[in-house]
């Protein structure tokens, strides 16, 4: 027997898939919201990450805060404070910020922001910065900043990623559900066998079946990526990822969004491409017979 | 056919003769070393640096501008200028100057480095040196320069660090103490 022409097999899908529309939209529904979830929420973190990794650069090496044995923040006196901050090596910059200026010379700041040369200085520097000023004192460095940040952002995903469990188990069922025609599938790979199909005929229309509606649910689950994550509705989905901020997120470069969308498309396809064509590679060795009995019991 | 063989020597020893000197440029190519390009910008007469952004360390190739904190420069007698990645290639050239540089240690006019706390732009000659420490540069194990020895003894206390030496002490086996890799 010559295989099928692919022109012959594309209307055969479609046909196929006219008669029984129910299976093809609960899947592409399901493919277009997991790529669509899955998408919006690796962009908006990616996003999140680059702009708290902007903002760290452009702030100071440490910020310095004097606090009381509650571990409360107290008023710090600012100039010599600042004076002793100064004369520390490796200190490049100390300023004070917020507090009360005072005509008296007591004066009282907030916190002081310090900077040093070298990267490597940040945290070296720190119990030198403690010894020199005569107050109890808590110091954060860009490092620890950045590592709050992050797990802020990280644990907030992770309840997100908990709370939409449910979300990902009810997709789950209807992937199943639309599953349930395994059997029809078996007994209509060993007709098609027993016709004289090869595994690669079978894989084509398999291949062609699933692509005629997983195409378009893909496009949409994309539209929807971008709209959500990059687009008018980024806001409301930055307040769901990230919860309240005061930060306007920083925009991906192009190829980075290209590169975030592939992976999630990559990472939602594999598994589901895998389930359309392992049953017929599955079929390959199996006697057709079998599948028929098997399809038909 | 006695001719024959005369020609047949003359061309075998014209060969030999062409193939010999063919070995023999080979032979003088491999001693001399290619002198790399200097840089755009030499110092400023303060000694100040002006790394331009295709000034490539003429021991590793790799772009100056993209290691600025650790950048430094020698400046030879004729007014050139070379930059360096960091302060380990900058040690190997003033130590091997005909290796790196292709010139003679005579040339070398002055060395400027970065102060490691501050960042100032200083005389590499008069900066005290500190190796061993666990501060990485953009080679690997960073070889600090500081300003003064009051800052040498901060940062050791911070970063540790096993030999302090100055550029003028600096010889093959010092070179190979610190690192423990032969020179350059």
């Amino acid at each position: 027997m010559t295989s099928p022409r692919s022109g012959a097999l594309l209307g055969w899908a479609l046909g196929d898939l006219k008669s029984r529309p129910a299976e093809p939209l609960l899947v592409g529904a399901a493919l277009t919201v997991l790529l669509a979830v899955a998408g919006t929420g690796v962009l908006i973190s990616e996003r999140a990450a680059l702009t708290y990794e902007r903002v760290l650069e452009q702030g100071p090496s440490l910020v310095l805060h004097r606090v009381d044995d509650a571990g409360r923040e107290r008023p710090i006196p600012a100039d010599e404070s600042l004076s002793a901050l100064r004369a520390v090596p490796g200190v490049v910059r100390a300023e004070g910020r917020g507090g009360e200026p005072s005509e008296a010379g007591d004066s009282t700041i907030d916190e002081i922001l310090v900077d040093v040369f070298h990267a490597q200085e940040e945290a070296a520097i720190v119990p030198d910065l403690q010894l020199a000023v005569d107050w109890p004192s808590r110091i954060v460095t860009r490092e620890e900043a950045r590592t709050v940040m992050l797990r802020r952002a990280s644990n907030r995903g992770s309840l997100l990623g908990i709370a939409s469990l449910p979300a990902a188990l009810a997709i789950a069922a209807l992937m199943l559900g639309a599953g349930r025609a395994r059997g029809d599938r078996r007994r209509e790979i060993g007709l098609l066998r027993t016709l004289g199909w090869t595994t690669a005929d079978l894989a084509r229309l398999f291949g062609l079946r699933a692509l005629v509606f997983g195409l378009p649910a893909a496009a949409l689950g994309i539209l929807l990526v971008l709209l959500l994550a990059v687009g008018p509705g980024s806001a409301a989905a930055e307040e769901l990822v990230l919860g309240s901020s005061l930060l306007e997120l920083e925009q991906l470069g192009v190829g980075a969004t290209i590169l975030a969308i592939a992976a999630v498309f990559a990472i939602v396809w594999v598994p589901w491409l895998a389930g359309i064509f392992w049953p017929v590679l599955r079929s390959a060795a199996a006697d057709p017979r079998d599948l028929i009995d098997e399809g038909s019991a | 056919m006695t001719s024959w063989n005369s020609i047949a020597l003359a061309v075998a020893l014209i060969a030999f003769a062409l193939a010999a000197l063919a070995c023999s440029d080979k032979g003088t190519g491999e001693e001399q070393q290619a002198t790399p390009e200097a840089a755009a910008k030499g110092l400023t007469a303060d000694g100040q640096m002006q790394v331009g952004p295709e000034d490539r360390c003429p021991v590793c190739a790799m772009k100056v501008a993209e290691h600025p904190k650790f950048s430094s420069a020698i400046e030879l007698d004729d007014g050139r200028t070379f930059y360096f990645c960091g302060t380990g290639c900058l040690l190997r050239s003033w130590l091997h100057p005909e290796v790196h540089l292709g010139v003679g240690k005579s040339h070398l006019k002055r060395a400027v480095t970065r102060d490691y706390f501050e960042g100032a732009q200083i005389d590499a000659g008069t900066a005290v040196w500190i190796a061993g420490s666990d501060v990485i540069g953009p080679m690997g194990p960073a070889l600090v320069p500081l300003a003064s020895a009051e800052e040498a003894d901060v940062f050791k206390q911070r970063h540790g660090g096993k030999h302090t030496f100055r550029l003028a002490e600096m010889t093959d086996d010092r070179w190979r103490e610190i690192t423990g890799k032969p020179s350059p």
